[in-house]
């Protein structure tokens, strides 16, 4: 919103020493957020009035002449191509160093001496859109120059000030005063403004007004609850024209266009106590009669700008017997607008429920002016103050008009104005620190509070244009106090509190650590993705579902993700253009539709959907290396880190991405919390993604239970070990978890470990079969082994291999 | 025989003198002292055939020539030696410009970083570090925030729903006569901000409470450079009793100091969140220019980084907390913001691209 500083200045005296810039600044810090404060006449410095002197022609060009402007003691010769030059007449006259907008388009650019086809030009007679006037000077092509001479000022003379453009614009972030239903208009700002200049608001203005019984009015309002106030009067005299330069000048100030006189009122008076009003053309009212009702379901409805609106009922109109005539609060009807011919208005000045308007506003995205002030609650009183002051101005402006019937008034509401108690004490402990009571009091009555002193505080009643939403608490007349006061003017103290031991969230621990270790240990890189996945490898991975949004950012985004594996899959096609290996990692949420999450409300049984942390990875290893082993080493590294002792199980319901051979479940505690696997072929292919990758999946939110584990301390052993090494060769599909169960089972009470130190198939070893090379370590906790018991064991082991597993000893 | 062995005496030392290698040496021994056919050993044995007297002259005199060669033998050992490792060492020559080999290198996204910076100093001041749902439930989201229904303010927080409806309150039956069906269903949706944590918070720890909730947070909204529609947020919250404005502005100030490392400049001014009462945004003095004013800061001096407050009342009564006895103050951190400024970030879609010439350059600090 824009607020225009002499505007402004009309209700308070403000001292001459406080610029725009320091209201602007004052304002951000006690009352709303300025984004910007600027001269109105910001780029006009060097435009001047100049009367011109003589025109010839161009000798190169046809369109063009060469004219001779006075601009104060000076002439000066340019070539101009306007097409409604004339001698003496008045113009706007840009000097070298202007800025400008050449035909009123694009950036403002610095004026330069120039030669224009053969001709010096020092300087430019300007048209309106040019300098940005094109609001105040109307032009009928862009070769029309604007027209002075009505102003009756010397040559020479500064545009802005022969203009009286010498107000500035504070621009407010709306968005900062969706709480403040008092301050969508000038005299409110000016209230605070007022308030913390600590200076006296100057009364509004009324005069009081003669109404009539000639015409009867009436204002019928079947369900008073969506609208609480209506006010109307009939104008009767009424001659639609231009309005005079002041009021332009006021609407031009704050940005908008000045259309004609009633429209213009209506418009002043919405930016000057924020209340919209409306006009309707009387002769298009049936019987004068206004009706405020729900819309009839599939009622249409053409608004002012031209929209034919099907409306709802959950829309509100204002109607006469026969149709809808504006959409309340919102837009007028066209066929009800006044015209240039509009003899007799019927102004409107109501109130509205806002969340209706605020619905119906948005549904039809008709965020208007006055859409947005009615859905913040506005204070109906102000409708009262709005109207008279409108018709006075009527009056003023037109003259002949008349009131020609009672003013309409139908009102059923009341404004909470229940009184606040605070106690001192309470004040000075949510502040932190005592201000005067003097001071205090003073603040709140200049802001229109009632005080009444009470024994160890006061009560305090809030002005109604404040008691609509915004006031109703303690805290909030802290708010008022502190905020006037000056947030700069406090001191920082810190809280009195007492040291107490602090949980850990064990989930974020465990988080924390695991990226920790991927990132730092295993060398990996965390990535992040959406929690949204895109379809299109949703569905090329043989993924379905997952959960729905009703208004996704694009069409192929509209599932929340029920695992971290389509981010990756995603994640690699792009990194492989780049990288030749890739190990990357995940830690997010992800949401399966099962309502068996966390509690939706604290005073209900109904829960959210699962939403658990997963940790996943994606690796691409070198050349020669599993990718399936790759990612399996992973999750081992991680779990071994945290002590975790794990299971695997073959996977019998495995994604469809998921290798059918090289897929395993990770089990803790006979509980599943992952997988890892190699990506299957076909997926690969139709993702197109260049290299075999590996995949793993880790549920964090199940794996908290057994974390933090700490590993037990083992004694360092007393006697020597004894490693021996022994190379079998079985059959292919041997798997090295039954080797390694049948060496162990050969002398459970000596073996300490069984590792694999290589595994090969080559031309040398029958087809079909593989070399596995083991290392035994046999200890014991007693006594030092001897090495011919120990050469023992490693027979029985064989034995066992060759029973078991149909080894063969491989000879070295 | 005295002549033989005192020329075997200068023989040894004049041989071992020429001596230049290791291998040389060893021949040499074995050639004097070799037990078979040693130069001393034939000698000795050649004692045998003297008189006992000769034999105890002479066999005394080889001993000591014996003593004085494996003297000079383990002498001239240690010179060869060492000179061989010094001769090995200056050819033991590599490129010590080449780089390093690395085991491999991992990183943590930027978030992460100064999330766990973050989490570290609040850690320090006692702070919880908690966390809560992505998808929500409109009343932890809005409603128990003090944003009813059709609240202006949810028009700022532009939100990503879930399709379909929930029952209220499924549990008990008996509070559901009298509401229309309609009303007494609940919208879930992507949390909007990490605020509805204050309240589950609240509820599941009580009064006093410590505890900040790092997250990622959704809005509707069309991305660009500066824009996106999910992002991390940092939720704040402190309730004790008597917490007053003056004690937000302290903890505030020790929290900037301990992000930017050195007392920052803040303003603290008016800011409408319905949750907390008052409400403030607290904006720094912009770190580019100084205050001076700057196109970061858009010429003002000052960039906004921190809506803060009171909490309100009502946000306390959601979360069981009486009022009248505890108030505590809330804040909402934009750490995807405060990456962004730390590392110079220009774009933030580069955040969630998975884009590995992007993540692997923060390493981990």
């Amino acid at each position: 919103m824009n607020i225009s500083f002499s505007w402004l200045e009309q209700y308070m005296n403000l001292p001459a020493d406080v610029t725009p810039k320091a209201l602007g600044l004052k304002l951000t810090m006690a009352t709303v957020e300025v984004e910007s404060v600027r001269p109105l006449s910001e780029h006009l410095d060097k435009v001047v009035v100049g009367q011109i002197k003589k025109i010839e022609k161009h000798p190169n060009a046809d369109r063009l002449k060469i004219v001779a402007v006075d601009i104060g003691g000076k002439v000066i010769n340019v070539v101009c191509g306007g097409t409604n030059l004339r001698n003496e007449m008045f113009v706007a006259f840009a000097q070298v160093g202007a800025k400008i907008r050449w035909h009123g388009e694009g950036e403002l650019v610095e004026l330069k001496e120039a030669e224009v086809r053969g001709i010096k030009s020092a300087g430019m007679i300007c048209a309106a859109s040019e300098l940005g006037l094109a609001d105040i000077f109307p032009a009928k092509d862009k070769f029309e120059i604007i027209d002075l001479s009505h102003l009756n000022v010397q040559p020479g003379r500064n545009l802005s000030e022969a203009l009286s453009l010498d107000d500035a614009v504070i621009e407010i972030d709306n968005k900062s005063l969706t709480n403040r239903p008092d301050l969508w208009g000038h005299y409110g700002l000016a209230r605070e403004a007022a308030a913390i200049y600590d200076l006296p608001l100057n009364e509004y203005p009324l005069k009081k007004i003669k109404s009539s019984k000639e015409i009867k009015i009436s204002v019928k309002i079947p369900e008073p609850k969506l609208c609480p106030r209506y006010m109307a009067a009939l104008i009767k005299g009424i001659k639609v024209g231009e309005s005079p330069d002041w009021l332009k000048q006021r609407l031009i100030a704050i940005g908008q266009k000045p259309i004609n006189n009633i429209v213009d009122i209506t418009n002043f008076m919405m930016f000057d106590l924020g209340q919209p009003l409306h006009a309707f053309s009387a002769d298009k009212i049936k019987n004068n009669e206004i009706i405020v009702r729900r819309a009839k379901a599939g009622e249409k409805l053409a608004t002012l700008d031209g929209i034919e609106r099907k409306l709802l009922e959950e829309d509100l109109v204002i109607a006469d017997k026969e149709k809808a005539v504006a959409l309340a609060g919102v837009m007028g009807g066209k066929n009800s607008e006044v015209g240039k011919d509009t003899k007799m208005i019927i102004l409107e000045s109501a109130n509205f429920e806002p969340v209706m308007i605020r619905k119906t506003a948005n549904r039809l995205g008709a965020r208007t002016e006055a859409a947005i002030r009615f859905e913040k609650s506005l204070d109906p009183n102000l409708a009262e103050v709005a109207l008279y002051r409108a018709i006075n101005l009527i009056l003023e402006l037109i003259p002949g008009s008349t009131v020609v019937s009672e003013i309409a008034d139908v009102k059923k509401f009341s404004v909470n104005q229940n009184p606040i108690e605070l106690t001192w004490d309470f004040i000075d402990k949510k502040i932190g620190q005592q201000i005067e009571r003097e001071k205090i009091s003073r603040i709140l009555e200049n802001l229109g509070f009632m005080l009444k002193k009470k024994k160890d505080g006061f009560s305090v009643v809030a002005p109604t244009w404040r008691a609509t939403k915004d006031i109703s608490v303690k805290e909030d007349i802290i708010e008022e106090i502190t905020r006037v006061f000056g947030y700069d003017n406090l001191t920082a103290k810190m809280p009195e509190t007492i040291i107490q031991y602090q949980s850990e969230n064990k989930l974020r621990e465990l988080e924390r650590r695991v990226k920790n270790i991927l990132a730092l240990s295993v060398g990996a890189n965390e990535t992040q993705n959406y929690s949204f996945v895109d379809e299109n490898i949703l569905t090329k991975a043989g993924l379905r579902g997952g959960i729905e949004l009703e208004n996704p950012a694009a069409e192929n985004f509209s599932r929340l993700r029920a695992s971290l594996a389509p981010g990756l899959l995603k994640n690699i096609i792009d990194n492989l253009r780049f990288y030749e290996e890739v190990n990357l990692f995940e830690v997010g949420k992800v949401f399966i539709d099962d309502q068996a999450g966390p509690l939706a409300r604290d005073d209900s049984k109904e829960r959210l959907p699962t939403q658990d942390l997963m940790a996943s990875g994606i690796i691409a290893p070198a050349k020669g290396e599993s990718p399936f082993l790759c990612a399996k080493g992973v999750v081992e590294t991680l779990l071994n880190y945290f002590s975790i002792t794990r299971d695997y199980n073959l996977l019998v319901e495995r994604p469809a991405w998921a290798h059918p051979k090289q897929c395993l479940q990770i089990i803790i505690n006979d509980q599943p919390v992952g997988l890892v696997a190699a990506l299957h072929p076909e997926i690969k292919k139709a993702l197109n993604i260049k290299k075999n990758a590996g995949i793993w999946e880790l549920n964090l939110s199940k794996i908290a239970s057994h974390f933090p584990k700490l590993k037990e301390f083992k004694p360092l052993p007393k006697y020597p070990a004894i490693e021996l090494d022994l190379s079998i060769i079985v059959e292919r599909r041997v798997q090295w978890k039954d080797i390694r169960n049948l060496v162990v089972h050969s002398e459970p009470s000596f073996i300490r470990d069984v590792q694999l130190l290589d595994v090969f198939e080559n031309d040398k070893i029958e087809s079909g079969k593989k070399s596995v090379t083991l290392r035994i370590t046999y200890q014991s906790a007693e006594r030092t082994l001897r090495m011919d018991e120990v050469e023992a064991f490693l027979a029985k082991a064989m034995e066992n291999l060759a029973k078991g597993a149909g080894a063969k000893k491989r000879e070295v | 025989m005295r002549k033989q062995l005192e020329q075997l005496r200068r023989e040894a030392g004049e041989a071992l003198d020429k001596i230049k290698s290791l291998i040389d040496l060893e021949k040499a021994e074995i050639k004097l002292l070799g037990r078979k056919d040693g130069k001393l050993n034939a000698m000795l044995k050649s004692l045998k055939n003297l008189s006992e007297k000769e034999k105890k002259q002479f066999g005394k005199l080889a001993n000591e020539i014996k003593n004085e060669i494996t003297a000079l033998i383990a002498e001239k050992r240690l010179d060869l030696e060492k000179k061989e490792t010094l001769k090995a060492v200056e050819e033991d020559w590599i490129d010590v410009t080449l780089p390093g080999i690395k085991p491999k290198q991992g990183s943590l996204h930027p978030v992460s970083i100064v999330q766990y910076e973050l989490e570290d100093l609040f850690r320090s001041l006692g702070f919880m570090i908690l966390d809560g749902p992505e998808l929500e439930s409109d009343y932890y989201n809005f409603e128990a925030l003090n944003i009813p229904s059709h609240h202006p303010a949810r028009d700022t927080q532009d939100t990503f729903y879930i399709k379909g409806k929930i029952q209220k309150s499924k549990a008990c039956p008996e509070r559901n006569r009298g509401i229309k069906s309609k009303e007494n269903q609940e919208r879930l949706l992507l949390r909007t901000h990490t605020s509805p944590v204050q309240v589950r918070a609240m509820q599941e720890f009580g009064a006093p409470l410590r505890a900040i909730a790092p997250g990622r947070v959704f809005r509707y909204e069309a991305s660009d450079a500066s824009h996106e529609n999910t992002f991390c947020q940092l939720e704040g919250l402190m309730v004790e009793k008597n917490i007053s404005i003056c004690n937000l502005i302290a903890v505030m100030k020790t929290l900037l100091k301990g992000i930017f490392k050195r007392d920052v400049k803040i303003r603290l001014r008016p800011g409408y969140f319905p949750f907390v009462e008052p409400g403030f945004e607290l904006d720094i003095e912009c770190l580019i220019c100084g205050g001076r004013g700057c196109s970061v800061c858009k010429q003002s001096g000052w960039v906004e980084l921190l809506p803060c407050g009171l909490v309100h009342p009502n946000v306390l009564r959601a979360g069981h907390i009486d009022p009248e006895k505890f108030s505590g103050f809330a804040f909402g951190l934009g750490l995807t913001r405060l990456v962004m400024m730390r590392y110079g970030i220009n774009d933030i879609r580069l955040f969630n691209a998975g884009d590995l010439r992007f993540l692997e350059q923060f390493g981990a600090i």
